[in-house]
């Protein structure tokens, strides 16, 4: 028989299994954009390295066209160096300051880089070989790389910290410790490869 | 205690009949009631973001010829000849061509389409997207992930420029996209076979709502259904029939647009005669491309 006590109780199992079902939810949520930021964090760092790991072949090849400015050269490497430097886990991306140095000096690098093809525009001979314009495309197509990484982190950010944000996820995030991240803001110029100049 | 609830208690709402009646007869409101509020705070249909950028949407063929530039014999001899790559080596080429790029740079438009057609076999990637814009004068080679090693940027640049770029100046743009598509092959020769094809993976959501809402739906219903069968009589019928047969026509209507919008990864299949369907769709933005 059903008496309204065991009603009573199966109600209170209910709305526990409930809010159980919902914290699981949300956390499995949480882990599951987390992961996906984890990722795409990795992988921007991967064609920040890959743009890294194109300059001392780059700076060779210029080298090897006659006397070309080394002041431009010098400060392409020099970035480089301290670009590469600068190494961020992912616990690092809760920290905004963080982030804001290590895309200043990856935006650097990417002003370095842009201002030496600018230059090359005066060495006609140079940009005629086919390892020059292999180097360039490999350029152009990791800038272009970049910022598909950068935006697809962003978007898991996105996705990420709204979760964390949003009712009842709040909650449970506060519970288990789950931060906000930090994106990349759209600097002036950081959504564009390097362009060339044909004036300079 | 009443054994039955007639249509005017219906109408009076849970709070006031909680206590009079049996709470058998509340069960199915509550469950309905957490089922909406589960709907409310998981909004079923919120597709992934794929940027910001609108495609055409999916033709499911290998060719597609919006801007026409080809005529319809040069397109069938394209699409035959990439057909018969997929059908080999699963790798997929993408030809399409659009009038207008509408402002969108064109490398951002092909990786806009090569994702969200899901250009390139499920698990593998392997799929380039060659995009013509006739107006803008401009082509982009896209390669999908699993095709960065085969084809490098270097490689898709040369393709761009010392193929399509000058066939296409004189307007030859079967010759260029056919040529570019050889050389295409040619440099990923040997890097996929059909076999390795892994099956397609259906998108599934990151969280599982709908499963957690079926439940209480699916135990709304029988606990609703025992409910009639005990109580009887035609009033607790005729409640239940105008009542909630709404209600489930609405939610069966919200449970196939949310199928709708997942289904967008699995493609139809069979179209084109031997073209598999697509499935891929990583692309992380490699590839070449320029006016002419």
């Amino acid at each position: 028989m059903r008496s309204k006590g065991t009603i009573a109780l199966l109600l209170v199992l209910l709305i526990v299994l409930f809010g159980g079902c919902m914290g699981c939810n949300a956390y499995n949520g949480m882990v599951e954009s987390e992961e996906i930021v984890e990722q795409s964090w990795a992988n921007v760092e991967t064609q920040y390295q890959r743009r890294a790991d194109l300059i001392p072949n780059l700076v060779s090849t210029v080298r090897g066209a006659a006397d070309f400015e080394q002041e431009t050269l010098q400060a392409v490497t020099q970035a480089r160096a301290e670009a590469t430097s600068i190494r961020l886990t992912v616990d690092d991306l809760e920290d905004p300051a963080r982030l804001r140095e290590f895309e200043a000096a990856q935006s650097r690098l990417g002003g370095a880089l842009g201002r030496l093809l600018a230059v090359s525009e005066n060495y006609p001979q140079l940009r005629a070989t086919e390892s020059f314009r292999d180097l360039q495309a490999q350029l152009e197509g990791t800038e272009n790389r970049i910022n598909v990484a950068r935006r697809d982190y962003n978007d898991s950010v996105r996705r990420y910290n709204t979760q964390v944000r949003r009712f009842p996820g709040a909650v449970f995030a506060s519970i288990f410790g789950f931060g906000r991240r930090t994106p990349f803001e759209a600097e002036a110029g950081a959504e564009e490869a390097p362009t060339v100049d044909f004036s300079s | 205690m009443p054994r039955q609830c007639n249509t005017a208690c219906v109408e009076q709402g849970i709070g006031t009949y909680l206590p009079a009646r049996r709470l058998t007869q509340v069960l199915p409101h509550m469950l309905l009631l957490t089922g909406l509020f589960l709907a409310g705070l998981f909004p079923l249909g919120v597709a992934h973001a794929q940027g910001t950028v609108d495609v055409i949407p999916s033709t499911n063929r290998l060719v597609t010829d919006q801007a026409d530039l080809l005529t319809s014999s040069e397109e069938q001899r394209l699409t035959a000849k990439l057909t018969a790559y997929e059908d080999t080596t699963s790798t997929q080429i993408v030809v399409v061509t659009i009038p207008s790029l509408e402002g969108v740079p064109a490398a951002e438009y092909a990786l806009a389409l090569g994702r969200s057609w899901g250009v390139g076999q499920a698990g593998q990637d392997n799929g380039v997207v060659i995009l013509v814009a006739r107006d803008d004068r401009e082509v982009r080679i896209e390669t999908g992930y699993g095709l960065e090693g085969a084809i490098p940027d270097a490689v898709a640049a040369r393709i761009y420029r010392n193929v399509m770029v000058p066939y296409f100046r004189e307007g030859r743009f079967y010759e260029g996209l056919s040529g570019a598509a050889d050389l295409l092959i040619a440099a990923a020769a040997g890097e996929f076979t059909a076999e390795e094809a892994a099956p397609r993976r259906a998108g599934r959501p990151p969280i599982d709502p709908s499963a957690l809402m079926g439940l209480f739906f699916l135990l709304w219903f029988i606990i609703s259904s025992i409910r009639r069968r005990k109580g009887g009589n035609d009033g607790g019928k005729r409640y239940r029939r105008h009542g909630y047969g709404p209600h489930f026509i609405v939610w069966g209507g919200g449970f196939g647009g949310s199928g709708g919008g997942f289904g967008g990864g699995l493609g139809g299949g069979g179209l084109g005669g031997g073209f598999g369907g697509f499935g891929g769709g990583g692309f992380g933005g490699g590839g070449a491309g320029g006016g002419w």
